[in-house]
């Protein structure tokens, strides 16, 4: 273990000198240099809590709201850590059918400073502006789901005079979701549900990591009645950092959900329900 | 020039002068005529003969009503003939018809032509004297569409003076019968039926001389003789061939199974001749007839024979009707269930109904046909009682167990009648008669007075009926649960317990009244056994209606959701366990109706529920679980209005 350390620390400094030149043509600030060989941080922790909201407004509208509250482990406070973000999502969407909707909203997201020692900004506003396309297919007594998400974000660092970079994320997701003890998601039916996310991100500041994120995720959840599931499940991911594509991070998150689609309308408007194309 | 003229003047003068006065006696009439049940229009000459209007010439009535024809059916006729002062003679026609119309016409040569369909009756012939003579045809066409499609009947006679001459024959549309006479219009030598389709025979009647000696038929290529008159007989007699020939037949050859087809021909034929005799009676003209003869064995009956026969028949007659009276009473018929006494003799009546009023009945037709002259008294015997007659001792059941028990009447020592002669069949009659009689009267304290009986025989009736609806309900129940089984149980001991009840009561004032009330009760058990057997069905149909079809954004599906839980669990877990308790143990002739209404009525309840607001209705029924409470909160929300 060892030796391998010392042989990568003695890597990193070659690398360090030669990409020097090559970078200061490049960018006017400190160059970067990439590793030979892809380097994987130790991964890190995270717990997040996340609601979904799916509130009908309409025959054919939604109205989408997530609330994310996202801790990760810090140097004092390892495993669970503290507040890294707090992740408002909102958007309106519209049911094209019973297997396909879309939605068009905006995000705010409150990221905090979890480094200890750091004397900058605690709390920094982060903005995007996303869209998203659903796909929804029967497969056997499963469902699978095709998921579409492009976002528009601009973020700003937690230093007292960072400016706002503007970046395209592109996400594709797939995902099953497989009845255990039924042979349909109903009410009353656990199922597990194995997904898989990538997600690509483009702008002026992504240089040499368009990866941004690759996320493995495994959850079990439970369908209490037709407007209210949980889940919890592992999420394991990696993606290369912004300011070296060399360099991968590495997260293990535990997830906990819970989904609730209420419907406020009243009782007459509610009646044709699933019956959107009559 | 002038000669030859005044040459044919004088006889041409004659002549019209003749027709003249031959003209001014015939009158003609044209309106309308009622001939016996015939009314149409008429057209007929007719002279005035001692002040009297007699038909003399041509005559035609005749009936169609385009009207009744385009509603529905129409039932046609048309007489044509001619009459010779009063009696009918020359060519005649008799149709009768009955058609339906496809209501489609259509229009040729400027006449309106609507199709019909039905049946044409026409009988021809010539008549003299009133009588046919020559050839008469009577045929019966099924028309289609105004067109001929099948010949149904058609007979084929030659007359002479109404005697029939030579041969006839009678076809309908899958046989024909064929026979001959002798001049006089006896029936003579080998009648045959056969099928048009087949060569064979199938029935031969052989004839001699009149006298019909045996009849053949033949059934799956078995031939079976049949002797029907011997020459033995002391007298012979000779008379017409018809009704009464033919019952005389019927009682002969009353052993054989075999329905004769010749004479139901022969009868059909003359219901026809029949027909046209009425028409031409009821007007004035008579002796239309198809006089064919046959000879048959004569027995005359003396003055005492006749006697006795009388009294037979009219001994019968009374016996028929109180065995009738006993065998049909329904009170009797429920009495009998419990009443052992009553059971008995309820039997020894069926049974003296059956071994002694049956070949009596038989007896007495004979009579009635006035065909017993024509038989051996002695054979009749043999015939009506093969293993000679019922004995005085009545041996029948005389409970459910089948303990035999013996009936006869306290005077049977003065009864005989083992002869084989018309008396001792009046005595076996006046036997059964006196025997009919005394069960009436020892049944007369269960047979009440009659008007109050019949209303209680109406209404024993319907609470049989009732009952017995009841018991095929709660017949099959197996398949539903355990609670459901007791209540339905309930049901019926209930309304076995009202029925034992009524059957108790003697007065029948009281007995009347309480019927009413066990006749209500008993239906109302009815209704409520339904309602109780529906509710498992209700149950489903309540949870259906309250099950939302719900799309589920995050699965991308539709999920059966169950919506105001707290309702349909008042429904399933508080209100049917109590209306199902109540049926098992509280019930009574009083709230059966009320249970029954109870249960019709929250299920409706609960439908009109389904889409009103009932937030408040769900918050209450959070905390309640008195079923009465329960009942009221429903009562009370049902009522608001729809959100």
């Amino acid at each position: 273990m060892s030796m391998r350390n010392n042989s990568s620390s003695l890597l990193v400094v070659v690398l360090l000198t030669f990409g020097l030149f090559g970078t200061l043509k490049a960018q006017e600030s400190e160059p970067e240099v990439l590793p030979e060989t892809s380097q994987y941080k130790d991964p890190k922790t995270k717990v997040w809590f996340n609601t979904y909201g799916n509130i009908r407004i309409g025959k054919r509208f939604f109205w989408d709201a997530q609330t994310h509250f996202r801790f990760e482990e810090t140097k004092n406070t390892p495993f669970m850590g503290q507040i890294g973000q707090i992740y408002n999502r909102h958007a309106i969407g519209y049911i094209i059918s019973k297997k396909t909707n879309v939605s068009l909203g905006g995000v705010v997201r409150i990221n905090f400073n979890t480094d200890e020692e750091s004397e900058d900004r605690n709390m920094v506003p982060e903005w995007r502006i996303w869209h998203q396309y659903q796909f929804a297919m029967p497969f056997y007594s499963a469902m699978l789901y095709h998921r579409i998400r492009i976002e528009h974000r601009w973020t700003q660092g937690f230093a007292e005079d960072s400016e706002y970079i503007f970046r395209n994320r592109w996400r594709y997701m797939f995902r099953a979701k497989i009845p255990l003890n039924d042979t349909k998601l109903q009410p009353k039916t656990f199922y597990v549900s194995p997904e898989a996310e990538l997600i690509m991100q483009s702008g002026k500041e992504v240089v040499a990591s368009p990866m941004e994120d690759l996320r493995l995720t495994t959850t079990i959840g439970y369908i209490a009645t037709p407007r209210l599931t949980f889940a919890a499940g592992v999420m394991y991911s990696q993606g290369q950092e912004r300011y070296n594509g060399g360099y991968y991070q590495q997260n293990w998150t535990l997830r906990f959900h819970v989904y609730f689609s209420p419907d406020f309308r009243r009782v007459k408007n509610k009646l044709p329900d699933i019956h959107l194309t009559d | 020039m002038i000669q030859p003229f005044t040459k044919w003047l004088f006889p041409l003068l004659f002549l019209f002068a003749i027709s003249l006065s031959f003209g001014q006696q015939r009158k003609s009439y044209e309106g309308p005529l009622k001939v016996g049940p015939y009314k149409g229009k008429a057209n007929y000459q007719y002279t005035i003969i001692d002040l009297d209007t007699v038909y003399d010439g041509d005559f035609l009535l005749q009936k169609s009503n385009l009207e009744t024809l385009m509603q529905n059916e129409d039932a046609t006729f048309r007489f044509a003939g001619y009459f010779d002062k009063g009696i009918a003679n020359g060519p005649w026609e008799f149709q009768f018809g009955e058609f339906q119309t496809s209501s489609q016409s259509r229009v040729v040569d400027n006449e309106y032509r609507v199709m019909v369909s039905g049946v044409q009756e026409t009988g021809e012939g010539n008549l003299v004297n009133g009588k046919p003579d020559g050839e008469w045809t009577y045929t019966i066409n099924q028309i289609k569409d105004s067109e001929i499609e099948k010949i149904l009947f058609k007979s084929h006679f030659t007359f002479d003076s109404g005697v029939p001459q030579q041969n006839f024959q009678i076809e309908n549309d899958s046989s024909v019968l064929v026979g001959r006479f002798l001049r006089d219009g006896l029936a003579h030598d080998e009648w045959s039926y056969y099928g048009t389709e087949t060569v064979e025979d199938i029935e031969n009647w052989f004839f001699d001389d009149g006298l019909l000696r045996t009849v053949q038929v033949k059934s799956d290529r078995v031939s079976k003789e049949i002797s029907i008159f011997d020459k033995n007989a002391p007298q012979y007699k000779t008379i017409q061939l018809d009704d009464r020939f033919l019952s005389l037949l019927t009682a002969v050859m009353e052993d054989n199974v075999h329905k004769s087809h010749i004479a139901g021909l022969l009868a059909q034929n003359l219901g026809y001749y029949q027909k046209i005799n009425s028409v031409l009676t009821h007007l004035d003209s008579k002796g239309f007839a198809n006089d064919t003869q046959v000879k048959v064995p004569f027995y005359p009956l003396d003055s005492t024979q006749i006697q006795t026969l009388e009294q037979i028949v009219a001994d019968y007659k009374v016996a028929a009707e109180i065995g009738n009276s006993i065998l049909k009473n329904s009170h009797l018929n429920i009495v009998k269930r419990t009443d052992q006494e009553a059971y008995f003799f309820y039997n020894v009546a069926e049974k003296i109904n059956k071994d002694f009023l049956g070949p009596l009945g038989k007896l007495v037709g004979y009579q009635n046909d006035d065909v017993l002259q024509f038989q051996d008294i002695s054979t009749v015997m043999q015939r009506l009682w093969p293993n000679g007659k019922p004995p005085k001792d009545i041996k029948v059941k005389s409970n459910e167990a089948g303990d035999i028990r013996t009936f006869s009447l306290p005077s049977s020592e003065e009864f005989g009648y083992d002869g084989n002669d018309l008396l001792s069949v009046a005595a076996m009659g006046t036997y059964a008669k006196m025997s009919l009689e005394y069960i009436k009267g020892s049944l007369s304290s269960r047979l009440t007075n009659e008007e109050q009986l019949q209303i209680l025989n109406g209404i024993e009736e319907e609470l049989i009926a009732i009952n017995d609806n009841l018991e095929q309900h709660v017949d099959s129940i197996s398949h539903l649960p355990n609670g459901y089984v007791a209540a339905l149980e309930q049901l019926q001991k209930l309304a076995d317990s009202s029925l034992t009840m009524y059957a108790d009561i003697k007065n029948p004032q009281e007995k009347l009244a309480y019927g009413n009330e066990a006749k209500l009760c008993l239906s109302q058990l009815d209704s409520l056994a339904q309602t109780i057997k529906g509710i498992p069905a209700q149950k489903e149909h309540i949870k259906k209606e309250y099950t939302d079809a719900v799309w589920n954004p995050f699965m991308a599906n539709v999920m059966a959701e169950e919506v105001k839980k707290r309702i349909v669990g008042a429904y399933e877990n508080v209100l049917i366990p109590y209306f199902l308790n109540v049926a098992t143990e509280e019930l009574t002739c009083g709230n059966v109706g009320q249970l029954n209404e109870q249960i019709v009525d929250t299920h409706q309840k609960l439908l009109e529920l389904r889409y009103k607001d009932t937030k408040k209705l769900e918050r209450k029924l959070r905390r309640e679980k008195r079923p009465i409470e329960v009942l009221k909160l429903l009562n009370q929300h049902s009522n608001t209005k729809n959100q």
